[in-house]
């Protein structure tokens, strides 16, 4: 449940303290564990989509339980795609790279780069 | 359309009812207080990732959220009642819904009514009536 990367895209807004972020996402975490055991129907399963007023998350979860968080504008629909595409990213530039031990912070500069492309290409 | 749950801001389960529900709990109580839990945490860490907010609480911050087996659909009045749907995840947003609720349904029988005390769960079976007629006559009352 611990936080290793967090990047910040909107021009408009301020991004959070890396504290608050952090604190985030580990309540992120154990939320998205309870809300799936609440099904009412089926096997458990988290939080896929959260729709607020002024955003939208979606989280995607690999098999591995790694959890990707994308938060992006009310109106946005195919995050879900965009998270496939970025945990593609995530086993081509961090997993296969030699010196990132798992479950540290990531600072591969190849994974920065790539995702600022996917992100800002979209 | 699975369950209804009315919540006021104590926490203290005012009202519920399932219809289509295949897996039942273990403890209704202890589900509930799951509930009204995991939306309170929820609602506090919505109010402060949104992105230019300054983490003030606001009512209208959660909306819903949807999981791959279920979707739950959140309203909540200035007076801290919390009104939840949990339905089936393709069901689009069903707020305005529970605002119909609120203002047609719970206003009426329950706001208006001298003998039911705030704070104590409804035994109105007018409530029960109105509620359960228009839920069943929602147009996605048996879409699974």
């Amino acid at each position: 449940g611990g936080l290793i990367y967090t990047r910040h895209f909107s021009q408009e807004h301020a991004p959070l303290p890396v504290n608050e972020c952090l604190r985030l996402a580990s309540t992120f975490h154990s939320m998205h564990a309870i809300a799936g055991n609440l099904t009412p129907v089926g096997p458990p399963t988290g939080i896929e989509t959260l729709e607020a007023d002024t955003f939208r998350l979606e989280c995607y979860q690999t098999p591995t339980g790694i959890k990707f968080l994308m938060l992006a504008e009310p109106r946005v629909t195919a995050l879900d795609t965009v998270l496939k595409q970025i945990y593609s990213l995530y086993s081509d530039y961090v997993l296969k790279n030699a010196f990132y031990e798992l479950d540290m912070p990531i600072q591969c500069d190849l994974f920065n780069q790539k995702l600022d492309v996917l992100v800002n290409g979209k | 359309i699975y369950c209804f749950y009315l919540f006021d801001r104590d926490g203290v389960c005012l009202y519920y009812e399932d219809w289509n529900r295949q897996k039942k709990p273990k403890s209704l109580p202890e589900e509930q207080k799951l509930i009204f839990g995991l939306l309170f945490s929820l609602k506090h860490t919505v109010c402060a990732m949104r992105p230019g907010g300054d983490g003030k609480m606001t009512v209208d911050g959660l909306q819903s959220y949807a999981t791959s087996t279920y979707r739950l659909h959140y309203f909540e009045t200035a007076t801290g009642l919390r009104f939840i749907l949990i339905t089936n995840p393709n069901v689009p947003s069903l707020r305005e819904c529970l605002r119909q609720v609120y203002s047609g349904i719970y206003v009426e029988y329950i706001t208006k009514n001298p003998l039911q005390s705030l704070g104590t769960p409804i035994t109105s079976t007018y409530f029960a009536q109105s509620l359960t007629k228009y839920i069943r006559g929602l147009p996605y009352f048996l879409s699974t």
